[in-house]
């Protein structure tokens, strides 16, 4: 018997490259790398008061954002731009700091790559941009799904040929 | 329901101009245990009917042995609170559903930001014991009538001292929302109790001001408001039932054997949602979104009705 298994689930972040002119007290934006766009867009708001770090050191980005949202007000909002594991990593550090999700704008990634999430070995595999993927940890070839984890800022991988080690389905790219 | 507990009223005391506290204590077994912003639903059976009232607990929480409920007298009650007032005494017994809650603190805040409007003080109550407990970061921001409502208002000025803040519109003094919400740190959740007037010019000051709608949590238990008489088509048996001026659609219902889901009557919980297949809907809940009201497919037969003579119910 062939079991039917469709993976329904998908949770993979939608980014709006409009932003809305959402009032605030305080901005703070976040980047891994300055670019243009980012960098026009820090000048083009207009907030009381506003703060721009560029650095793509997470320990370092973390160090900052303690220290300049100390006395935030409420009506904060934190625009981050940088790779999709970056926004979101750099997201729950803000949210420790008590940034709601809804209170930061994730600009679109600067790239396509994706972090997997091994579900045999928790091993999280970067720079992943075409599927089945190589397991940095156990080497398992792991098919790429939707699912999203915020947390982990990575998408659930699942070994794609377990049944049968000679499978091995053909490599797509990843959007 | 089968799984109501039997309470017996062990002291009732009037705690403002219109509002009386009941302190419920358990006949057979213990009382559940609850969390912070609990409530029940409290069953009276008057003469004309049996109401059905949800509450909050404002007792602590880490007393299981006895509830408190407060009750205000309603100017447009259409029973239930009467009842409350003037029939239940010391000694009597009534029927309440376990403790739920639909108004839990976010504990994870950094801090929590209470806004009351009269009775709507009465959640706060079982906030504050665990509130105080954890040595969260809170403030009380109490508006009040002195000649009607204020409850427990300077027991809680002397317990709480800075975090407390009183607010007396019978002498004058009002609450800043705007001016208030806007001092507010980074991390803070917000809580409103009250009146519909006050959650709305709570969530429009924190719209402007710019803060995110995830920190804004409210509660208001709307009592069903009478309104005009109405027939409900059922679409699925082709049965007609008059809800006339003084009943809600669910109690209607309930009234001609068709049971609905229900939990809070009140307009928040959303268990009671039925599909409506035709009829214009007078939206009077808390818990639908303005795009699903607008839409009118949906009513909570808890407190909705219909807008005109007729309406039919996909059930």
């Amino acid at each position: 018997m062939e079991p039917e298994s469709v993976s329904v689930v998908t949770s993979k972040p939608i980014y709006r490259s409009e932003i809305s002119d959402a009032p605030c007290a305080y901005s703070l934006f976040i980047c891994e790398q300055l670019s243009t766009a980012f960098s026009d867009l820090y000048q083009s708001k207009t907030v009381a008061k506003k703060d721009l770090v560029d650095d793509g050191d997470l320990d370092s980005v973390k160090d900052q954002s303690v220290r300049l949202l100390a006395d935030a007000p409420a009506a904060t909002l934190v625009y981050l731009s940088g790779t999709e594991k970056y926004m979101w990593l750099v997201g729950e550090q803000l949210k420790a700091l008590g940034v709601t999700e809804d209170q930061m704008v994730m600009l679109p990634p600067l790239n396509t790559e994706r972090s997997v999430f091994c579900c045999h070995c928790y091993t999280v595999t970067d720079h992943v941009v075409t599927a089945p993927a190589t397991c940095a940890g156990c080497g398992k070839l792991l098919a790429v799904t939707d699912h999203f984890a915020k947390s982990h800022a990575a998408y659930f991988g699942y070994q794609v040929n377990a049944e049968n080690a000679t499978e091995i389905p053909e490599s797509v790219e990843l959007s | 329901m089968s799984n109501q507990i039997k309470v017996e009223v062990a002291s009732i005391c009037q705690v403002a101009p219109t509002i009386r506290e009941f302190t419920l204590e358990a006949i057979d077994d213990e009382l559940y245990p609850f969390s912070p912003g609990a409530h029940v639903v409290v069953e009276m059976p008057s003469a004309k009917k049996i109401y059905k009232n949800a509450y909050s607990l404002l007792s602590d929480p880490a007393d299981t042995n006895r509830y408190r409920i407060a009750v205000r007298l309603q100017e447009a009650s259409r029973g239930g609170s009467i009842y409350m007032h003037e029939q239940v005494k010391v000694g009597d017994q009534l029927l309440i559903s376990p403790p739920s809650n639909l108004f839990s603190p976010f504990w994870l805040a950094k801090k929590h930001l209470m806004l009351a409007g009269g009775v709507g003080v009465t959640p706060f109550m079982s906030y504050i014991p665990e509130m105080l407990r954890r040595n969260a970061d809170f403030e009380l921001h109490y508006m009040y009538r002195s000649l009607q409502t204020g409850a427990y208002k300077n027991e809680l000025s002397e317990q709480l001292g800075d975090k407390y803040f009183g607010y007396d519109s019978d002498r004058h003094t009002r609450c800043d929302v705007t001016e208030l919400l806007s001092q507010q740190p980074l991390g803070t959740h917000i809580y409103i109790c009250g009146p519909e007037s006050l959650i709305q010019a709570v969530e429009e000051a924190a719209q402007t001001l710019g803060l995110p709608a995830s920190v804004i949590h409210s509660e208001e238990f709307a009592a069903p408001k009478p309104g005009m008489p109405f027939i409900a088509e059922i679409k699925s048996s082709g049965q007609q039932v008059e809800v006339s001026a003084e009943d809600s659609l669910l109690e209607a219902l309930e009234a001609s054997d068709i049971s609905v889901p229900n939990l809070c009557r009140g307009g928040v919980c959303g268990q009671c949602v039925c599909t409506v297949e035709e009829g214009d809907i007078d939206h009077r809940d808390q818990y639908l979104s303005d795009d699903e009201k607008a839409a009118g497919k949906t009513i909570m037969p808890c407190v909705s009705r219909a807008a005109g003579e007729r309406l039919v119910l996909d059930i």
